[in-house]
């Protein structure tokens, strides 16, 4: 699926007034040559001979690409009449069905909000691309183009009455599952790739270098599902060799109401596990919960503190987090945690494409280029195991695409959407340097898996975990301003 | 069965002993209203059947298309209880009965997926509101532009290529491929044209075939295509009503007259002579009886230039040949009927020598759908055309044209000119689609292929109804007020198609122009000389 990733939209420029955009206005002819990520269009502009082979290969069933090319580019590139059909001829029709299911996505979400809307061609679209793909069989990229199928109609059917309201979690459907499924969904998840870890890991260094010399540590935590974060911080807690004596860890989970079916175990679950398990390592350690409103909103107050503790902020945002939180609902917490001047705040998020762009279809095919690299690197991760990869995404990443249509839908024509690291750069947060120490762990975690996974540090006080050429997750470590570190 | 269908086929059967075999029977076994014993050779006996029943408010008559394919969709669950529906035996009651079930049709005709049928129907809620009479009452959502997709494809694809913008043409034609379908709904079906002509369009080799659909006119069976185009009359009013206006018109001329005459009709339309058998039964039942000479002058187009191949509706098969049908036919309601074929006459090239013309007769010109293929940019071949046409001094002209704008180049880009058409085929598909019921057949996949050759037709300038009377006018024409016997046949002939379709009169222009979902689809004019104008 590295067509997906490859795919040049320069081409696409969709702003929110046209949706047509001229490549080459005021140059005297139109130089072809800019641009294409499907067809040798040189032709069109000069001899046209050639383009009638290339409109009879589209318009033939059989087109046939070569070899199974990271770029689409190339491919077509080197597409003529006389390509015989080679024996990588599966990939060659796998390839052209990928394509065609793509501009069948993106025609869909274009007729969703494009200027030309028209929601029963939106409708029409995604009847013939359920018809195409599955979300439980064939390709990565029919299987993803399955679940964005999905979330399109369900920004379709939800569209109607008119910009989401405050949701919980992000619009669409969600589905209830069992709880044996998604505990072995993010089982499989740690194994078959980093995200998980890659995440704690990071935070978890962070953490242990920013409170090196305290002896009180409070880690208040948004979303702490099962806490094996935790586990491995209160390891490395106990296994400090030099330095002081291990300080009394507390941490408090926040919990909302009724969002119980999303987890696979509840947020007391959580805390008697950590309880169990830090007292079997002999880590002092005490844990409290927070129980949020219906909407989310933080209130610092109710938080109990304690004085010369070192209050964390930790704020996981990735998969396998469930779903988006609803924006006022991290809003809030992160800028009720401003207020308590928390020595450090880990925030861990996806990093979607720095493209600029601001209208929905840019978002939109971003959204398509990130999940398809992650498809991408969950096969690496398992290459065999297909049930095992369609279990994690229908826990998971199904409802998450969802969740990022929908949050993606809302906020179209409101301008830009930042990462929750702009935000909080924005807010008065300080970035904090990772360090050396930290940088190393991510590269030797990284080692463990396919070397198609990178990491590399972005202004300072990020570390990113990307696949192949694209950026997935990023880690990043913040102070309030005026505390000490 | 509504009763009276029964007596209209034991007529029929007289007749059938007069009238010479064909080998080829249409099955219309599908058609539970069907009698069996109904051949397809007596098929000038239908139609004088058919004419009539608006006339005598008798029966209205179902024929299924010839070669009927059921498609996998169950039909509407509605539709057989509403042809057994018989509140009384009034014959009004069996039309409106039959206009229910149109409108349900109408909801319904969907033919391609059960899931967006649930979609329209919701949508189509309106259908079950009171009817305005005749006013296009809106049951479908096809009118307005949210129901139709196909266009929200094409027009944005074709303005892609006016401005050459590579990769929008390159996705849009992915997504037109997929959504193509020749034989789903009528936006489907519009799809499928479209694409083929974009890609005819940007493709400078050209592809062979004219038409996605496979088989036209030209390609077909002559039995089979006279007698779709027969079953199409009865199941669209497209080229109906226009004839139908047309015939009333010279019957109204002809009354005109001073003293009896020889009739003599010029006839420059494509309608392949299913226009004038009708003509024929009215003139035998004229006070007075016909005239004592009938003289048909039918100039064909050439067939073999490409632009003429690319003229819907325009060539029919090569070795279709209506006359001796249509000779025969006339004798047996004692005409004397004399046919005379110009072929392969260019239109300018008309004299009244060429026709033959004596001052003796009656000449009438009807120019049906054929005009719009003249040049009205420079040189003028049209206002030229009709100033040959008035040389001719004629009693009376009848014009009938397409009531749209011009898709030629000089009177707009590719992408104007595009969706132009597009819009209109859309009409046609769409009101064919209600036609046929949302059916599939052969019949109508022809009719259709021939219909979507106007996507290509780079040598149609149609111009609005205005715009034409403008040239009569300025040829030293004058317009004729139409009768209320003509209004009023036509729309009576109107009632037994779908309600969707409406005839409006102008009071400014005395033109009868055809409307369907309150789009303008077509008009019939009728013009004098003006005696008051010199022609220099």
């Amino acid at each position: 699926m590295a067509m997906v990733m490859d795919l040049d939209f320069s081409g696409y420029s969709y702003s929110t007034t046209t949706t047509i955009t001229t490549s080459t206005e005021g140059d005297q002819g139109c130089n072809w040559n800019d641009w294409s990520p499907v067809v040798d269009w040189e032709a069109l502009s000069g001899d046209q001979e050639d383009f009638h082979y290339l409109i009879d290969s589209m318009m033939d069933e059989n087109v046939v690409l070569h070899q199974p090319v990271r770029s689409i580019q190339e491919g077509y590139n080197r597409l003529s009449p006389d390509t015989m059909m080679t024996d990588e001829e599966s990939n060659s029709t796998e390839d052209s069905k990928g394509l065609r299911l793509i501009h069948l996505l993106m025609a869909a979400a274009e007729a969703l909000t494009g200027a030309n809307k028209c929601r029963e061609l939106a409708r029409v679209i995604l009847v013939r691309l359920k018809e195409l793909v599955s979300p439980l069989d064939g390709t990565n990229m029919e299987r993803l183009a399955a679940y964005f199928a999905e979330a399109l109609e369900g920004l379709l059917d939800g569209a109607g009455g008119g910009g989401g309201g405050k949701k919980l979690l992000g619009g669409g459907k969600e589905e209830h599952h069992h709880q044996t499924d998604v505990l072995a969904a993010f089982q499989l998840l740690q194994d078959m790739s980093p995200y998980v870890k890659f995440g704690h890991f990071t935070a978890n260094q962070a953490i242990i270098e920013a409170v090196a010399h305290d002896r009180r540590v409070h880690i208040v935590d948004y979303d702490i599902m099962e806490g094996i974060q935790w586990a491995s911080l209160m390891q490395a807690l106990v296994s400090r060799k030099d330095g002081p004596p291990t300080p009394h860890l507390r941490i408090t989970a926040l919990s909302r109401s009724g969002s119980g079916r999303r987890s696979f175990c509840t947020v007391q679950e959580t805390g008697r596990r950590l309880t169990a398990f830090a007292a079997s390592i002999g880590q002092p350690f005490s844990f409290h919960q927070c129980r949020l409103d219906a909407d989310e909103t933080f209130k610092p107050s109710s938080l109990k503190l304690v004085r010369g503790e070192a209050l964390v902020i930790n704020c996981m945002l990735h998969l396998p987090h469930f779903s988006y939180r609803a924006s006022d609902s991290i809003a809030s917490f992160l800028t009720g945690s401003k207020t308590l001047n928390p020595r450090l705040i880990t925030l861990v998020e996806e990093e979607m494409g720095t493209t600029g762009e601001t209208g929905f279809m840019g978002r939109f095919m971003d959204s398509l280029h990130h999940y398809s690299a992650v498809y991408d690197s969950l096969e690496a991760g398992f290459p065999m195991q297909g049930r095992a990869r369609t279990l994690v995404e229908r826990v998971f990443l199904g409802p998450r695409i969802s969740g990022s249509l929908a949050r993606i839908y809302r906020a179209r024509g409101e301008g830009d959407v930042c990462s929750w690291g702009t935000w909080l750069a924005m807010v008065g947060f300080r970035p904090i340097n990772i360090s050396f120490a930290n940088h190393c762990q991510a590269k030797l975690l990284l080692g463990l898996y396919d070397d198609g996974y990178r990491v590399e540090e972005l202004s300072n006080n990020k570390l990113v975990l990307g696949w192949k050429s694209r950026r997935l997750l990023s880690a990043s470590i913040w102070s309030s301003q005026d505390s000490d570190l | 069965m509504i009763i009276g269908e029964l007596e209209l086929y034991g007529t029929s059967e007289d007749i059938l002993g007069c009238i010479g075999g064909s080998s080829y029977f249409p099955k219309f076994s599908d058609d539970p209203f069907e009698d069996g014993d109904f051949t397809g050779n007596s098929w000038w006996v239908h139609y004088q059947s058919l004419e009539h029943e608006s006339i005598d408010n008798t029966v209205t008559v179902r024929t299924a298309p010839a070669d009927l394919i059921i498609s996998n969709q169950p039909l509407p669950s509605d539709l057989p209880k509403k042809r057994m529906v018989q509140d009384d035996m009034s014959p009004k009651t069996s039309q409106s009965s039959r206009k229910n079930h149109n409108r349900q049709i109408n909801n319904a005709d969907d033919g391609f997926a059960i899931a967006e049928h649930g979609v329209l129907s919701r949508k189509s809620a309106g259908s079950k509101k009171a009817t305005k009479k005749s006013a296009g009452n809106n049951s479908n959502n096809g009118n307005n532009k949210e129901g139709r997709w196909a266009e929200h494809l094409l027009n944005p694809c074709a303005a892609a290529i006016t401005v050459q913008n590579p990769s929008r043409v390159q996705h849009f034609l992915y997504v037109l491929r997929e959504l193509s379908s020749l034989t789903g709904n009528a936006n489907h079906r519009l799809a499928a044209h479209g694409l083929h002509a974009l890609t005819h369009h940007i493709s400078s080799s050209g592809i062979s075939s004219a038409s996605a659909g496979g088989s036209t006119f030209a390609s077909s069976n002559p039995e089979f295509f006279k007698d779709s185009l027969i079953n199409f009359n009865d199941i669209s009013p497209w080229f109906r009503i226009p004839n139908n206006i047309a015939n009333t018109s010279i019957l109204q001329i002809l009354a005109g007259q001073d003293q009896p005459s020889n009739l003599h009709i010029l006839d420059i339309g494509g309608s392949h002579g299913v226009q004038w058998p009708t003509l024929l039964v009215d003139l035998s039942r004229r006070s007075g009886g016909p005239p004592p000479l009938v003289r048909l002058t039918v100039v064909t187009p050439s067939t073999d230039s490409d632009q003429l191949r690319s003229i819907p509706f325009a060539i029919g098969p090569p070795n279709y040949d209506f006359s001796s049908y249509l000779l025969a036919f006339a004798k047996s309601n004692h005409i004397n009927l004399q046919i005379n074929k110009l072929e392969n006459i260019p239109l300018q090239n008309l004299n009244s020598q060429v026709i033959n013309s004596s001052s003796v007769e009656t000449l009438v010109i009807c120019a049906q759908f054929s005009l719009h293929n003249l040049n009205h940019n420079t040189p003028d071949e049209r206002t030229a055309f009709l100033r040959i046409l008035k040389s001719l001094e004629p009693k009376g002209v009848i014009l009938s044209e397409n009531n749209i704008d011009c898709s030629c180049k000089n009177c707009g880009d590719f992408a104007t000119g595009f969706s132009r058409r597009v819009e209109y085929l859309w009409r046609f598909l769409d009101s064919t689609s209600v036609a046929y019921k949302g059916r599939e057949s052969e019949e109508r996949r022809m009719m259709e292929a021939e219909a979507a050759k106007v996507l290509i037709n780079t040598g149609e300038m149609n111009e609005r109804k205005e715009k034409w009377c403008e040239r009569m006018s300025s040829a030293g024409f004058i317009g004729e007020v139409l009768r209320e016997e003509t209004i009023n046949g036509a729309k009576a002939l109107l009632r037994k198609y779908d309600n969707n379709w409406e005839i409006r009169v102008e009071e400014k222009d005395g033109c009868i122009s055809l409307w369907w979902k309150e789009q303008p689809v077509s008009f019939c004019s009728l013009w004098k000389i003006d005696l008051k104008v010199n022609d220099n």
